[in-house]
């Protein structure tokens, strides 16, 4: 993957349009997975790994459930059995390995 | 003050004395807080869920009514304040798990909406209609009732 991270405007705006999309659409659904499913979110990966860098920055923000996109997009998964379904932890794992690449 | 997007996805509430009692926070979703567990998303059959060890890894009423009895839920018959118990509502729709809500000391409800905010209702009913569908089980266990639902334990 792309290890660029100064990333361009225009994919910067078109992530945070598609991610507040995804958040109003999804904000009641109880299942990480349904999250993952919607077209918004589909579109973020769609965006290809220079991506990466922004999901990381929103999961700075707020451990929102990034990590199927982060899988697709890395083919990492740096998240130990111990951890899933403890998204707070989850995000720590991802956000250490991104540290490691110079990704966050 | 509920938010005006909550009542429009739940129009039910507003007549069901809502009160945002917990900010949004995607850490935790509606089975967790069912459960007293606010570290994590319970959901079955999702690689970012957990699901306890021993229940069907299925999306299903009765896999989410053996998930809550791994807490010391058992099924009950209604949702009426029982002293000594604390009750929790699973939802569903057409058969599919959306939601459990739990009751508080006080009789009243709490739901924990997606990743959104937790809501205090005063009926179980307040959170039903097109996003989480109806009430399908109610459970209840001894008030204070605790262990054994969180990760690592």
């Amino acid at each position: 993957m792309s290890t660029q991270t100064v990333t361009a405007p225009a994919l910067d705006h078109r992530f945070h349009i598609l991610a507040a999309e995804w958040r109003a659409a999804t904000r009641f659904a109880a299942a990480p997975s349904v999250a993952a499913e919607h077209p918004a979110y589909r579109a973020v990966i769609d965006l290809g790994p220079d991506v990466v860098p922004l999901i990381f920055a929103a999961l700075t923000d707020a451990p929102e459930p990034w990590f199927v996109a982060l899988r697709e997009l890395t083919g990492a998964d740096p998240v130990p059995p111990a951890d899933r379904g403890r998204p707070a932890a989850a995000a720590d794992h991802w956000l250490a390995w991104g540290r490691a690449r110079g990704l966050v | 003050m509920i938010p005006p997007v909550i009542l429009a996805a739940f129009p039910d509430l507003a007549a069901d004395d809502p009160v945002v009692t917990h900010p949004p926070d995607p850490r935790f979703n509606c089975v967790a807080w069912a459960v007293g567990v606010v570290d994590a998303l319970w959901w079955p059959g999702d690689p970012d869920g957990y699901w306890p060890p021993g229940v069907p890894d299925e999306l299903t009423v009765a896999a989410m009514v053996a998930a809550l009895g791994t807490v010391g839920y058992v099924p009950c018959a209604g949702g009426d304040l029982e002293p000594g118990f604390e009750k929790a509502a699973v939802y569903a729709r057409s058969d599919v798990p959306t939601h459990v809500a739990r009751q508080s000391a006080d009789g009243r409800w709490s739901s924990k909406l997606g990743r959104d905010c937790v809501v205090g209702h005063a009926t179980p009913g307040g959170v039903e209609g097109a996003v989480y569908g109806s009430v399908v089980a109610y459970l209840r266990r001894p008030t204070g009732t605790t262990g054994g639902g969180r990760i690592g334990e």
